[in-house]
């Protein structure tokens, strides 16, 4: 609200002063009045001029009109820069907004993808061959007795790797598992399930820094199973007496220590070992793998996302 | 003489498994064979089992509630629950419900080693059941409740172990004690699960009357 104060200076019968006012930009003709006040609510910014005349008791008129230029200027709000860059943060946002939300489905997508093809490729496949061997086994039972035998004995140690596998699938699923203190108390079980029934003294220790930090599903899977991999190799190939895991924490990466005491009698080139290596490739780490007389020592270095 | 098993599991292929798995070791009797454990006081009386073998989740029964309807008629028959392994929470309750033992699943195959030493007063814990028992157990004396029992310092420095993943022989020789003596801190940490469970019931059977 804008209001503008006028007065004529004649003081004979003052009341009777007429005035009259018109803002040019608004308004269409003269306000002629006894008042002396000209009062705009609302106007919007521009360039306004108050023209004001004024008669005396007796009537006569100003010659010149008096002028007053307004102006209003915007708020700062309304400035063309400031809707600009108002316009443009808001697409910013959006688009912003719109890659997160596409990204999580990406994320989602290829969670799901994963998790299928784990299932199709780690259990679908050996319970085919599972219904397969036990099909055969059944026809082969009365005349090839030895073969249902065997065929019954290779039942048995697929389906224990299917019971396995499942289980491993299900524990990198869950959320809670996230962290690496968590993947160390799994290989630490697995590892006292499976060496200390054969009297191997078995140590697993993690790096302190390591221990809070989180890792992904596909991380966590395959650092499991490669260390699942080294223990299984220690417990059938290596005769030793003790192992030693470490989860050594380097500058964003993780390093893994695999040592033993024993005397390897494995093949380095086995299915086994070769898979601990396209592990640590599918993780965009590298994996050495030194077998002595004295031991075998096994380094696996992982950047951590 | 043979070991008198009943069983109670409600996945039918498991069940027959068991079954099959353990008749043929002459060390046991499997007795009787339950899809659920509704009729499990009048079993277990007329049955009279030397140990139980209970399934958690079950169709009109829940295992947990099984273990309590025992307790009340004895305090004695061991008792093992039969779960998978993501199942803390249970067998949690379980043995505060004063159930002896678990078995996981996946472990099928130790069935009957597991049977023979909760007979003998092994009490298995792992880890992410030593990790709920943890959060669970009062950390001093200074509660309000003078009744319940809390942990002494070595019992949970046993349980940070075994929540890590140790096992009893790990632990045996991180801190120099036997192996045998790290069994008992277990057992003893049983019995005061028990023990703080029956308080708690007396005292909501208090609060409700």
């Amino acid at each position: 609200m804008i209001s503008v104060e006028f007065a004529l200076l004649s003081y004979s019968n003052s009341s009777d002063n007429t005035y009259s006012w018109m803002l040019e930009g608004l308004d269409k003709d003269w306000t002629i009045s006894k008042n002396n006040i000209a009062s705009y609510t609302n106007l919007k910014p521009g360039t306004y001029t108050l023209l004001v005349k004024a008669a005396n008791s007796q009537g006569e008129w100003l010659t010149k009109p008096l002028y007053l230029v307004i102006i209003i200027s915007p708020p700062f709000y309304k400035t063309w820069w400031f809707i600009a860059l108002f316009i443009l943060a808001v697409a910013g946002i959006a688009f912003k907004l719109e890659q997160q939300h596409i990204n999580r489905i990406k994320a989602r997508y290829n969670l799901r993808n994963k998790i299928a093809s784990d299932l199709h490729d780690e259990i679908g496949s050996t319970l085919t061959s599972i219904n397969i061997l036990s099909n055969v086994s059944q026809q082969a039972m009365d005349k090839q007795p030895q073969q249902a035998k065997e065929m019954l004995h290779q039942i048995s140690a697929q389906s224990k790797t299917i019971q396995q596998n499942m289980s491993d699938i299900v524990w990198s699923i869950r959320p809670d598992n996230e962290n690496i203190e968590n993947l160390v108390t799994r290989i630490r079980e697995y590892a006292a399930q499976t060496l200390e029934p054969l009297n191997i003294a078995t140590r697993i220790e993690a790096d302190d820094g390591l221990i809070e930090k989180t890792l992904p599903i596909q991380h966590r899977k395959n650092i499991l199973l490669i260390c699942k991999e080294a223990i299984n190799n220690i417990a059938k190939h290596s005769n030793a007496t003790t192992a030693k895991i470490l989860f050594i924490n380097s500058k964003n990466r993780i390093t893994l220590s695999i040592e033993d005491d024993g005397k390897w009698k494995g093949n380095s080139s086995g299915t086994g070992t070769k898979s601990m290596h396209e592990r640590a490739n599918a993780l965009s780490g590298n994996m050495t793998m030194n077998a002595s007389e004295f031991g075998t020592k096994i380094l696996v270095s992982i950047p951590i996302p | 003489m043979a070991i008198r098993v009943l069983i109670y599991e409600d996945n039918e292929n498991l069940l027959k498994s068991i079954q099959t798995l353990l008749l043929f070791n002459n060390d046991f009797d499997v007795i009787a064979a339950m899809p659920d454990a509704v009729s499990v006081k009048d079993d277990i009386g007329v049955l009279k089992p030397d140990v139980v073998i209970m399934d958690i989740d079950m169709p009109h029964s829940n295992g947990v509630d099984a273990v309590t309807a025992i307790r009340t008629i004895n305090n004695d028959l061991p008792v093992l629950m039969f779960t998978v392994f993501e199942d803390n929470e249970n067998i949690f309750n379980a043995i505060c419900a004063g159930a002896n033992g678990y078995l996981l699943k996946k472990n099928f195959d130790q069935i009957p080693a597991s049977i023979k030493d909760v007979l003998d007063g092994g009490a298995p814990m792992t880890s992410s059941v030593a990790k709920k028992v943890l959060t669970f157990v009062p950390k001093n004396k200074s509660t309000p409740n003078e009744d319940v029992e809390s942990l002494s310092a070595r019992e949970k420095e046993i349980l940070e172990y075994i929540v890590k993943g140790y096992s009893y022989k790990m632990i045996a020789a991180e801190t120099n004690i036997a192996v045998e003596t790290v069994r008992s801190h277990v057992k003893k940490i049983y019995k005061k699960l028990q023990v703080n469970n029956a308080t708690a019931a007396v005292y909501k059977f208090n609060q409700h009357n």
